[in-house]
C-alpha cells in the first residue's frame, strides 16, 4: 500500500499591495475507504486568520481564511500524508446496463439516486450540446453495461483529444476544447462528464493528485506536477466508478483525491477575493512523493500526465 | 356615508359610464350592477366630485409625487432616467371579513415556506420523503449549495414575505407568485397612502381604514428578533445594490423611515469573523443586514465570483452566527411559482392542514404527469421559467405566433424541469382614472408579511398595480405601471393615537448621527458640488441671455465675447453664428438638453442623481427642493404617467423663448439657494452637512478660478464691459458698487472676487471655508496636517499674500502674467483636493477583484 507526502505550494505575486483577501482552499485530502489521510498541515507566509474548515456540500473538506495585514506576496503550502490502498485495476468492474442507470436516476426513489440527480445536470461550466450527446452515443449501443461503455468511452477521447499543456484557460468553454479537440486533464474531464450527462447519467469531476513516474533512467523530477482531475460516474448498486481519460486508467493506487464536486467550480483547491493587489502572478508546485523506498514494480502503462 | 347609496344601482357622471366585463369580478360592482357596500362611501364621493374634480385631485397627486420623488427605475432606460411612479386616485378597498381569510392564509403560507427553507437548506427530509423531487431541488437556479448547512435553519430563515395574489371570477383570493429572498414594495405602499390620504382626505377619514403604521413597528421589531444570539441591541443597516437598482427610491425612503444606515456592498468588509462597516467613525460591527440584493450577488467568494454588490466572506460570517441576513442567504428558492404544485401535499405533511390560501394552477414541467396535463391543454397556460432572473420572462401561449409557440415548445421539451406552466386566470378588475374616465382594469395585490414575536403579521393593506391597457390580464408591475392604494376597511373604530412603541429598555442620550459611509460621504460632497456647479452655471447663463439683445441686436463694436466663459462649463457651446438670436437659441436649447456635456440639464441630471445617492440622509424638505428644480407637471391631463405623452423626466418643457428660459433660470437660482438654506438650517452639525459644505466650498472656487481664466484669456480692456458681467456672473455688482461707487476697474473687481475675504462668492472666502471645515475632522497624528489641509492653506495663502492692486490687478504691467500663473495654479490645487479628499476619506479600501485560479 503505497504512501505519498504530497507538497502542495502555490505562490502569489502582486504588483501591488494586496490590503485583504478572503480566501477558499480545498486542499485537503478526503478520507475515503481506499484513501486514509495521515497527517496534514497548511502554512503559509503572511500567516492567515480566521481560519475555519468545514466540509462542503460535497461533503469536501473547506476552508476559510483570511490575510488581513498588507502583503505583496502570499505564499501557502500544505503537506499531506496519505495512505492509498486501492487496488489496481485494469477492467472495469461489472455492472447493469447503462439505459438501466439513466431510468433508476429518472426515477430517484432510492437516497443515492436521489443524490446522483444533481450530477447529471447541467452545471456552471459543464453545459450539455447535441453534439456532445452525439459524440458519445457511439460508446454506448443498446444494452452494453456501464462500466465498460464507459471505458470506451474513455479510450475514444484519449485517442480524440490531444494533451497540451496551456492550450486552454479558464475561459476556454466546453464547446471550443470539443472543436478544437486538445485540452489538459481539466477539459478531458469536463468534456467525458459532459458527454455522460448528455446521456442522462451522473457523473461528477474529480480533483486530486497523481504520482507522476520518471522516465526510466532520470530522477523524478520535483516541483514539476501539478494537481490532476478525473471523472466519476454513478453505477446504482455499484457505487461510484473512477476513470481518468487523461492517462487513459482506472485510478487506483497512483490517484490521491482531494474533493469532487459537478465541474471546477465546485472544487478549485484556491479562490479568494482581494482588495488590491493590483495585477497577479501565480506559481503552483505540486510534489507527490511515494515513501516506501521499494522500487517501482514495473513500467506504467504509459506516462501518466496531469 | 349613506348607507342607502349601497345597494342603489350607480347614478349618474362617473360611475354610470363604468362598465366592467361581463361574466368578471369587479371590486366595486357586483354581478346585478350594484355597488358593493365597502365601496358605497366612495362611489358618492365620485358623483359627488365629477371627473373634473376627480382630475384635478390626480394632477396634485402626480405633482405630490413628483415632489417627493417617488421614482422606479427602468433597467436600461438612458441615465438616471428614473420614472415618477405612478399611482390611481381610486384606491382598492376591501372589507375587513374578506380580508381576515386572506390574513389566516397568507400567515400559514409564510409559516409553510419558511419550514421549507429550513428543510431544504437543513437536513432534506422532504426530498427523502419524496415531497420535493431531488430533480426539482437541484434544478433550481435558486437553491445555493454553500448555503446549506447553516446553523440559521434552526432558526426562522424567513421574516419578510411577500405575495401576489389576484382575486378570481368566484371572488377567492389565489397566489400567482411568492417572494422570498428580498421582497419589495411596502416603501411604495407607505408613500401611496401617504400621498392617496391627502388627494381623498374627508372620504379617507370617514371610511375607517387601517393604519399600516403597526407593520412597520413589528417589521422594526423583526429586525431586531434577528439579531445573532448575545446580541440585545443589534446594529441593523440596509444593503442596498446602489442607485442604479430599480426600487432604489424605496430602499433609500425605508432606510430613513426606519433609521438603518443605507450601505453598498463596498462599505462592509469581513473581519473577526463578522461583518464591519467601514464609517467616517471606525469600523463598526454589523449585526443585521437587511438586504435589498439578490443570493448570488451577496457573497463573491461563494456565491458569484463576479460581483461587487456583495461582501466576501459574507456567508461565513452569517455560518459563525456573527451577523444575520434578511431573509437569510438561498431564499431565492422561494420566488416565483415553482413551489406552488408541491404546496399543498408539503402542508398536509407537515402542519396536517390544507393550503387556506391556494395558489393558482401551476405544473412543474419537470414531473411527467404535471407536463402531460400542462400541454394537454397549452394554449391556456403562462409559461415560466422556474427561477425568473433580471429579464423575467413569461409567456402567455395564447398570445404566441405558430412558430413562437414551436420554440417553446422545444425548449420545455430539452429541458422540461427548467419550466413552470400555469393556468390564466382573469383577475379581478378595480374602476381607475384614466383619460376623465372610470375603466375597470385587472389587477395584483401584493400583501406583505413579516415575522415578528414568533409569528408573522400581515400589513393590513398592500400594494396594488393594475394591467397597462384595459381588457388585459396581464399586470406586469416590474415595469413600473399604475398602482393603487390598498384600503381594508376595518369592522372597529380605527384609533387615530399613534400606535405605542415596542417596549424597549429606556434610552440614554445620544448626540452622535450615525455611521457615515465612504460612499454617503462622496455623494454628500459632489452633491453640493453639484448644487453650486448648476447655481454659478444658472446665473452665467441667466446674465449671457440678459445682455445678448443688447449688445448683438444689431452687434455692436466691442461686444463682450462670453463664449469662452460659456465654454468654461459646457465645452460643446458653439461661438454664435450671427446675432443675438442665434446666441439666445443656443443658450435655451442647453437648458434642454441633458446629452450636451456641461450643459444646466446635465449638471442638474447629475445633481439628481447624487441627490437620491443620498436620499436616507437629507431631511424630506431637501429632497423636495430638489425635486422642486424639476418643471412641474406641465398641462398634461393627468400629469406625469404612462398615459401622458411627455417624458416627466426632461428637464424641461419645450422651449418657449428667453422669457421662459429666463423664468427656469430664475427658479433654479431660488430653489437652489431655498436648498442651501434648508442644509444650513435642517441639517446637524457634523459630517453630513460638513461633506456638502466642502463640496460647496470647493466647487463654487472652481467656477471662480474658471470664469476669471476665461476672461483673462480674452485679452480685457479697462474698462471692458466683460467687467460688469464677471461682476453679475458673482452676484457682487451690488457689493462692488457700495465699495466704489464710480466706474468698474479689473484691478478693483479681480480684489472683490478674488481675494475680499467679506464676499461669500470671492475664492479666498471659499478656501478659507474650506479649510475651516476640513480641520474639523480628526486626524490621526494631531502635531501634522493632512494633505488635504496642506493643498487647501497652500491655495488660499496664495491668494492672500497675491497683491492684487500693486501689478494693476489683472491689468498693469506684468500684472496679467502673475495673475493667470495664480489661477491656473489654483485650479491645480482645487482639482488635487478633490482627489484627496477621496483618498483620505471616500475610498477606505480599493475595489476587490478575483484571486487568479489555476487550471
Amino acid at each position: 500500500m503505497p504512501i505519498y507526502t504530497i507538497r502542495h505550494r502555490t505562490i502569489y505575486v502582486y504588483s501591488e499591495e494586496c490590503e485583504l483577501s478572503v480566501n477558499q482552499a480545498r486542499l485537503r485530502p478526503r478520507e475515503l475507504p481506499g484513501q486514509r489521510l495521515m497527517a496534514f498541515s497548511m502554512e503559509s507566509t503572511p500567516l492567515v486568520e480566521d481560519f475555519q474548515e468545514e466540509p462542503d456540500f460535497f461533503g469536501n473538506p473547506t476552508a476559510i481564511f483570511k490575510v488581513a495585514r498588507g502583503h505583496e506576496r502570499f505564499e501557502i503550502c500544505t503537506e499531506s500524508r496519505v495512505d492509498v490502498s486501492w487496488a489496481e485495476r485494469d477492467a472495469p468492474p461489472d455492472t447493469i446496463a447503462w439505459e438501466e442507470c439513466v431510468e433508476m436516476l429518472r426515477a430517484a426513489a432510492l437516497p443515492e439516486t436521489q443524490d446522483a440527480i444533481q450530477f447529471v445536470l447541467d452545471s456552471p461550466l459543464v453545459k450539455v450540446f447535441p453534439e456532445l450527446r452525439e459524440y458519445a452515443i457511439v460508446s454506448f449501443p443498446g444494452g452494453r453495461p456501464l462500466g465498460e461503455a464507459v471505458y470506451h468511452l474513455m479510450r475514444r477521447i484519449h485517442r480524440d483529444f490531444r494533451f497540451i499543456p496551456g492550450s486552454t484557460s479558464l475561459q476556454t468553454t466546453l464547446e471550443m476544447v470539443f472543436q478544437t479537440r486538445c485540452g489538459v486533464c481539466q477539459d478531458f474531464s469536463h468534456l467525458m462528464v459532459g458527454c455522460l450527462r448528455g446521456l442522462g447519467l451522473a457523473a461528477r469531476y474529480v480533483s486530486g493528485y497523481i504520482e507522476t513516474l520518471p522516465k526510466p533512467g532520470k530522477p523524478k523530477l520535483v516541483g514539476a506536477d501539478a494537481t490532476h482531475a478525473w471523472v466519476s460516474v454513478f453505477a446504482p448498486g455499484t457505487g461510484w466508478l473512477d476513470y481518468d481519460p487523461t492517462n487513459l486508467m482506472l485510478p487506483g493506487p497512483q490517484h490521491i483525491t482531494l474533493a469532487w464536486g459537478r465541474d471546477f467550480s465546485d472544487v478549485s483547491p484556491l479562490r479568494g477575493v482581494l482588495y488590491g493587489g493590483g495585477t497577479q502572478k501565480l506559481k503552483v508546485e505540486v510534489d507527490v512523493l511515494r515513501e516506501d523506498a521499494a522500487p517501482v514494480a514495473a513500467e506504467p502503462m504509459v506516462p501518466a500526465k496531469p | 356615508m349613506n348607507p342607502e347609496l349601497a345597494d342603489k344601482p350607480s347614478a349618474a357622471g362617473l360611475l354610470q359610464q363604468y362598465h366592467p366585463a361581463l361574466g368578471g369580478w369587479d371590486e366595486m360592482v357586483a354581478r346585478g350592477g350594484a355597488v358593493r357596500g365597502a365601496w358605497a362611501g366612495l362611489a358618492s364621493t365620485l358623483d359627488e366630485l365629477g371627473s373634473d374634480d376627480v382630475r384635478r385631485r390626480k394632477q396634485a397627486l402626480a405633482e405630490q409625487l413628483r415632489l417627493n420623488g417617488v421614482t422606479y427605475n427602468v433597467y436600461g432606460d438612458s441615465l438616471g432616467a428614473d420614472r415618477i411612479w405612478s399611482l390611481d386616485p381610486i384606491p382598492l378597498i376591501l372589507e375587513s371579513k374578506a380580508w381576515e381569510a386572506s390574513e389566516r392564509g397568507l400567515i400559514q403560507r409564510a409559516e409553510l415556506l419558511d419550514a421549507i427553507l429550513r428543510d431544504v437548506y437543513g437536513p432534506r427530509r422532504l426530498v427523502r420523503e419524496g415531497l420535493l423531487p431531488a430533480l426539482f431541488l437541484y434544478s433550481h437556479p435558486g437553491f445555493q449549495r454553500a448555503c446549506s448547512g447553516n446553523p440559521a435553519t434552526q432558526q426562522r430563515m424567513l421574516r419578510f414575505y411577500s405575495a401576489d395574489m389576484v382575486r378570481g371570477q368566484d371572488g377567492g383570493f389565489r397566489v400567482v407568485s411568492d417572494r422570498g429572498q428580498n421582497p419589495s414594495g411596502y416603501g411604495y405602499a407607505l408613500e401611496n397612502r401617504s400621498v392617496l390620504s391627502r388627494t381623498l382626505p374627508s372620504l379617507f377619514r370617514q371610511s375607517g381604514v387601517h393604519r399600516l403604521d403597526g407593520f412597520f413597528q413589528s417589521f422594526r421589531k423583526s429586525l431586531v428578533e434577528a439579531a445573532p444570539p448575545g446580541v440585545r441591541d443589534p446594529f441593523i443597516v440596509l444593503l442596498s445594490p446602489g442607485p442604479e437598482n430599480e426600487t432604489y427610491f424605496e430602499q433609500a425612503y425605508l432606510a430613513s423611515y426606519l433609521g438603518l444606515p443605507l450601505v453598498r456592498g463596498s462599505d462592509l468588509t469581513p473581519r473577526d469573523g463578522g461583518i464591519r462597516l467601514l464609517s467616517l467613525e471606525g469600523p463598526r460591527q454589523v449585526d443585521v443586514i437587511l438586504r435589498r440584493v439578490d443570493d448570488t450577488f451577496c457573497d463573491p467568494l461563494e456565491l458569484n465570483g463576479s460581483s461587487l454588490l456583495g461582501v466576501p466572506g459574507l456567508l461565513q460570517a452569517v455560518r459563525n452566527r456573527k451577523v444575520t441576513v434578511c431573509n437569510a442567504l438561498g431564499s431565492g428558492i422561494l420566488g416565483g411559482s415553482g413551489l406552488m404544485s408541491f404546496l399543498p401535499a408539503i402542508s398536509r405533511h407537515l402542519f396536517g392542514q390544507d393550503l387556506l390560501l391556494p395558489s393558482v394552477a401551476t405544473y412543474w414541467c419537470g414531473d411527467k404527469e404535471q407536463r402531460e396535463t400542462a400541454l394537454e391543454r397549452f394554449d391556456e397556460m403562462v409559461i415560466k421559467p422556474l427561477y425568473q432572473g433580471p429579464k423575467r420572462s413569461t409567456w402567455f401561449v395564447g398570445n404566441l405566433t405558430r412558430e413562437q409557440r414551436e420554440k417553446l415548445l422545444i425548449r420545455i421539451r430539452a429541458k422540461p424541469q427548467l419550466y413552470l406552466a400555469q393556468e390564466t386566470l382573469r383577475p379581478s378588475t378595480a374602476p381607475c382614472f384614466i383619460s376623465n374616465r372610470l375603466e375597470a382594469r385587472s389587477l395584483v395585490l401584493r400583501s406583505f408579511i413579516t415575522a415578528a414575536g414568533g409569528s408573522f403579521s400581515v400589513m393590513p393593506g398592500g400594494l396594488t398595480r393594475v394591467a397597462s391597457k384595459e381588457g388585459s390580464i396581464e399586470v406586469t408591475g416590474q415595469e413600473g405601471g399604475i398602482s393603487k392604494d390598498t384600503w381594508i376597511l376595518s369592522s372597529e373604530p380605527v384609533s387615530w393615537a399613534v400606535a405605542p412603541e415596542l417596549a424597549s429598555a429606556p434610552l440614554r442620550p445620544n448626540r452622535h448621527q450615525g455611521p457615515l459611509p465612504a460612499y454617503a460621504m462622496e455623494n454628500l460632497f459632489w452633491f453640493g458640488r453639484y448644487q453650486e456647479r448648476l447655481a454659478c452655471q444658472a446665473r452665467v447663463w441667466r446674465e449671457v441671455l440678459r445682455q445678448a439683445g443688447e449688445w448683438y441686436r444689431p452687434r455692436l463694436e466691442g461686444a463682450p465675447d462670453w463664449i469662452p466663459m460659456l465654454r468654461a462649463y459646457q465645452p460643446s457651446f458653439a461661438s454664435p453664428a450671427g446675432d443675438a438670436r442665434a446666441l439666445e437659441d443656443q443658450l435655451e436649447r442647453s437648458i434642454y438638453e441633458e446629452a450636451s456635456l456641461g450643459s444646466p440639464a446635465y449638471n442638474h441630471a447629475a445633481l439628481r442623481r447624487t441627490a437620491r445617492a443620498v436620499r436616507d440622509l437629507l431631511p424630506d424638505d431637501c429632497w423636495l427642493a430638489v425635486n422642486s428644480l424639476l418643471p412641474a407637471a406641465d398641462g398634461v391631463a393627468g400629469g406625469p404617467g404612462p398615459e401622458s405623452e411627455t417624458d416627466p423626466d426632461a428637464f424641461g418643457f419645450s422651449p418657449q423663448g428667453p422669457a421662459a428660459a429666463l423664468n427656469r433660470l430664475d427658479r433654479a437660482v431660488l430653489h437652489l439657494a431655498g436648498l442651501s438654506g434648508l442644509e444650513s438650517e435642517s441639517i446637524a452639525l457634523g459630517p453630513v452637512r460638513r461633506f456638502i459644505l466642502m463640496g460647496r466650498n470647493v466647487e463654487r472656487a472652481l467656477a471662480s478660478v474658471r470664469i476669471l481664466a476665461a476672461a483673462l484669456g480674452g485679452n480685457l480692456k479697462p474698462s471692458d464691459p466683460l467687467l460688469k458681467s464677471l461682476l453679475a456672473f458673482h452676484d457682487s455688482d451690488l457689493m462692488y458698487r457700495q465699495r466704489y461707487q464710480r466706474d468698474v476697474q479689473a484691478g478693483a473687481v479681480a480684489d472683490l472676487l478674488l481675494a475680499d475675504e467679506l464676499n461669500p462668492r470671492s475664492i479666498a472666502f471659499q478656501l478659507a471655508r474650506f479649510a475651516e471645515e476640513l480641520a474639523q475632522f480628526p486626524v490621526a497624528d494631531s502635531t501634522s496636517l493632512s494633505a488635504c489641509q496642506k493643498t487647501a492653506l497652500k491655495a488660499l495663502t496664495s491668494v492672500r499674500v497675491f497683491e492684487t492692486t500693486e501689478h494693476g490687478g489683472i491689468m498693469g504691467a506684468g500684472g496679467n502674467e502673475a495673475f493667470e500663473h495664480l489661477l491656473s495654479s489654483l485650479e491645480g490645487w482645487l482639482g488635487q483636493i478633490s482627489e484627496l479628499l477621496a483618498r483620505e476619506f471616500f475610498q477606505p479600501i480599493p475595489l476587490p477583484q478575483s484571486l487568479r485560479e489555476w487550471t
